[in-house]
């Protein structure tokens, strides 16, 4: 049992001195520092023994909080550091927007990536069956008996299958194409929610066009939220605005959208309660 | 104001016509390429063995040409000669291994892939204008089996040609009618095709003069002018994605000039090489020491309307006489029942009998008065309702049937060479007016609007099957048929020309198949 230095025991350095124990072999010589607190020093069974303050570390872990570790997280992260940068700028650029104000998410890089690999391995199994549709082409040719009326060398089973691999190709390469362009699309929009400005924006952008898509926050009568089960675990979820126009702007697969909907739903209700709303719904 | 929107969204054809299938956009075009190739392999198996004076014409033409002979250019077909040489040089030097070395029948095949090409356009076009595959798919193939079509899939002659652009053409009117954006990328492209059609048979003319004004008609004239808009101060306008040609006049108006700019630069290239640089033919007077080959006799005008006004063809109004048009019009749907297709081997009673549509012996052509005749009339009496929805097709589709029906009366009535285009073009029309009747119907009905006329266009469609093949298609394919030609002659002129060669039974190749002998 281990004391802190007003002598209450501590439930938290408790726990960290029973860790240790296991793994030290002699605490008595060491029961001291200079400051006259009460520390463990620790000594491997081999090598230099290896010191430190459990009560420091014990402050240090009191101080953690889910909040400090999600800021930590996005502070390394400089893919998000440098894409939220950017974002920031080019609102700030183009539609006057607060950096500072601004909530920005995108659909996660690796959600995309997942949807790639699945569906290329979905398509190549299905390429893989051309050969069956090779011997249907096979067969449609034989029903005509041309082999039997002409002096000609007709083609051979591997022609057809050839043939049946580029019709393949052309199906499911158009169908990738455009799976993929839309992969690609979503990896590089963002959307962005401005507080102050009371906007929602939209970039959709694959370098060679980005379009910039304002929805005023008064304009939208109908906020819809949809998850799924997995997707609730991973925090992501697909967000639909309903303009009082009859328009619905359907953003799919974004991360933290149930945080997006709090800060949309925190704004409307502020907005509405001002009486703005009912002035712009009649 | 949900009155008003509603009314207006009933009044506007442009918001259906640009309603988006949810089919993929491929699918037609694989269906289509489905239905050409099937086509195709039907042909190669029923492969006809027809010869006729033309035929052989043009075959000794191509194979003079193939022995060194100068190039020889007919004005009125200006392609067929030379373009059949290279395409027989093309067979036997990527081909020639696998057999294709008979100059007969590849010419035969050459007509027969156009013929495929003309289905798939006429497919997807008939899909594009009335958003459902299915009429794409019973147009083409009641078009792919009228006689006049399949008989000239397979001929070494010129008809086919003309028919399969008179497709293509109809399909690019519509792309350009309705690209929300390109219309002149399609226009250069149109003029190209129609510059094509005119270098296929001169009497294209008249479909690309059609095809030109029908893009130049005001767009104004396509829609509903509502004279209650004057007096109304508030109306709501449902917002409609438009095509470019009714949201950017200027670019329209450049889209009309650039396809007759090209078409027009295509076809006076054409005739200048030929008549200029290889025939060298004067304006003024002729001159046989300058002028080459076989016209140097006469002069380059007349040269270029040479077949106009020769005296042999073109007597279809000084001796006028309206039996050859409906002979030689319901020969280009029906096979006649006789082995003779020329007139002057055949009679001119008709099997028609409208008062007993069942009966067996005239039910084909019975089908035939029915499915022209209905459209026709009903056409003319919801004219307007065919107007708004079918806009500068409408217009194409009447102004170019009444121009070659003119034209072939005048020219050619007899035979049902020059029916094949108009035949197509009135298959076409009666198909626009059964979807457009089938969508009045589908406002009650739903898609099941569709339905009766979907029925009426199959019993046609078999029709046209069963008698086809019973009268042309067996008998044709198993004898080795000839017609018109020149007693004068040597027998090597056109004997050589029944593909022995590429037959694996020359004497009958589908006596070991069928063992039977096909009704004659």
């Amino acid at each position: 049992v281990v004391k802190n230095h007003s002598g209450v025991k501590d439930k938290g350095s408790d726990i960290m001195a029973k860790i240790s124990i296991t793994d030290m072999i002699d605490a008595k010589d060491n029961g001291k520092n200079s400051h006259g607190e009460q520390t463990i020093k620790t000594q491997k069974v081999k090598g230099k023994p290896i010191s430190f303050d459990v009560q420091k570390v014990v402050d240090c872990i009191k101080k953690i909080n889910a909040k400090q570790i999600v800021e930590f997280l996005r502070n390394i992260n400089i893919y998000r550091k440098m894409r939220e940068s950017l974002v920031g700028f080019y609102l700030s650029r183009t539609a006057s927007v607060d950096k500072k104000n601004l909530i920005i998410s995108w659909q996660p890089l690796f959600l995309i990536i997942i949807k790639i690999a699945v569906v290329a391995f979905v398509f190549y199994k299905i390429w893989e069956l051309h050969p069956i549709v090779g011997n249907w082409f096979k067969i449609g040719l034989d029903f005509f008996k041309l082999h039997e009326i002409y002096n000609f060398k007709f083609p051979g089973k591997s022609f057809f299958d050839t043939v049946a691999s580029y019709l393949f190709l052309f199906v499911l390469g158009y169908h990738g194409l455009f799976f993929l362009y839309h992969q690609l699309q979503d990896l590089f929009s963002v959307l962005a929610v401005s507080r102050a400005d009371e906007k929602v924006f939209y970039i959709r952008n694959l370098f060679i066009k980005k379009d910039l898509y304002i929805f005023s926050i008064p304009d939208i009568a109908l906020v819809v939220l949809k998850q799924n089960i997995l997707y609730r675990f991973i925090g992501l979820g697909t967000i639909s605005l309903q303009k009082r126009s009859g328009e619905q702007v359907v953003i799919r697969s974004i991360s933290g959208a149930p945080f997006l909907l709090k800060q949309l739903t925190e704004m409307k209700h502020v907005h509405d309660s001002e009486g703005v709303g009912e002035k712009s719904q009649t | 104001v949900k009155g008003l929107v509603k009314n207006h969204k009933r009044n506007t054809s442009l918001e259906r016509m640009n309603k988006k299938g949810t089919l993929p956009v491929y699918i037609p075009v694989l269906v289509a390429v489905f239905i050409s190739s099937f086509y195709f392999l039907f042909h190669f198996h029923f492969m006809q063995q027809f010869i006729d004076w033309d035929q052989v014409w043009y075959a000794n033409n191509t194979i003079n040409m193939l022995n060194g002979s100068m190039p020889y250019y007919n004005p009125h077909h200006i392609h067929q000669e030379t373009t059949s040489m290279l395409f027989h040089k093309f067979m036997v030097s990527y081909f020639g291994e696998a057999g294709f070395t008979d100059i007969a029948f590849n010419i035969r095949l050459r007509a027969l892939l156009f013929s495929c090409v003309g289905i798939l356009f006429l497919i997807l076009y008939l899909k594009d204008i009335t958003g459902k595959l299915m009429w794409g798919v019973l147009g083409g193939l009641i078009v792919a089996f009228c006689h006049g079509y399949l008989a000239y899939s397979t001929q070494m002659d010129t008809g086919i040609y003309p028919s399969a652009v008179l497709c293509m053409i109809l399909w690019l009117l519509r792309k350009i009618e309705t690209a929300k954006q390109g219309s002149l990328i399609y226009s250069c492209i149109g003029g190209i095709i129609i510059g094509l059609g005119v270098v296929f048979h001169q009497y294209m003319a008249i479909t690309c003069v059609t095809a030109v004004v029908s893009l130049a008609i005001p767009r104004l004239f396509f829609f509903r002018i509502e004279t209650g808009k004057l007096f109304k101060p508030f109306q709501i306008e449902r917002k409609t994605d438009q095509p470019q040609i009714d949201r950017s006049p200027k670019k329209w108006y450049m889209a009309v000039v650039m396809m007759a700019f090209v078409g027009m630069v295509l076809i006076g290239g054409v005739y200048f090489y030929t008549g200029k640089s290889v025939f060298n033919l004067p304006f003024d007077k002729p001159d046989r020491k300058t002028a080459r080959g076989r016209y140097s006799y006469t002069i380059f005008q007349k040269w270029l309307f040479l077949y106009q006004d020769e005296g042999w063809w073109a007597r279809g109004f000084t001796k006028f006489n309206p039996k050859h048009s409906f002979r030689g019009f319901t020969n280009a749907f029906l096979s006649p029942t006789t082995p003779y297709k020329y007139l002057r081997y055949g009679k001119l009673d008709f099997n028609y009998h409208i008062t007993r549509p069942f009966d067996e012996k005239p039910f084909a052509f019975n089908q035939v008065a029915f499915f022209t005749l209905i459209p026709f009339i009903g056409s003319i009496i919801i004219f307007p309702i065919m107007w708004r929805r079918y806009r500068g097709n409408f217009f194409f589709i009447i102004s170019s049937f009444a121009g070659l029906t003119f034209f072939t009366t005048y020219w050619e009535p007899r035979y049902f060479e020059f029916w094949v285009s108009p035949s197509i073009l009135s298959c076409v029309l009666a198909i626009l007016f059964l979807n457009r009747i089938g969508e009045m119907l589908g406002r009650m009905m739903g898609r099941a609007g569709q339905f009766p006329f979907y029925a009426a266009a199959f019993i046609f469609l078999f029709s046209l099957v069963s008698h086809n093949t019973l009268y042309y298609v067996i008998p044709y394919s198993r004898y080795r048929h000839m017609e018109d030609i020149d007693y004068k002659w040597k027998r090597e002129y056109y004997m050589d020309l029944f593909s022995t060669s590429v037959y694996r039974y020359p004497l009958n190749p589908y006596g070991r198949l069928y063992k039977i002998h096909p009704i004659r």
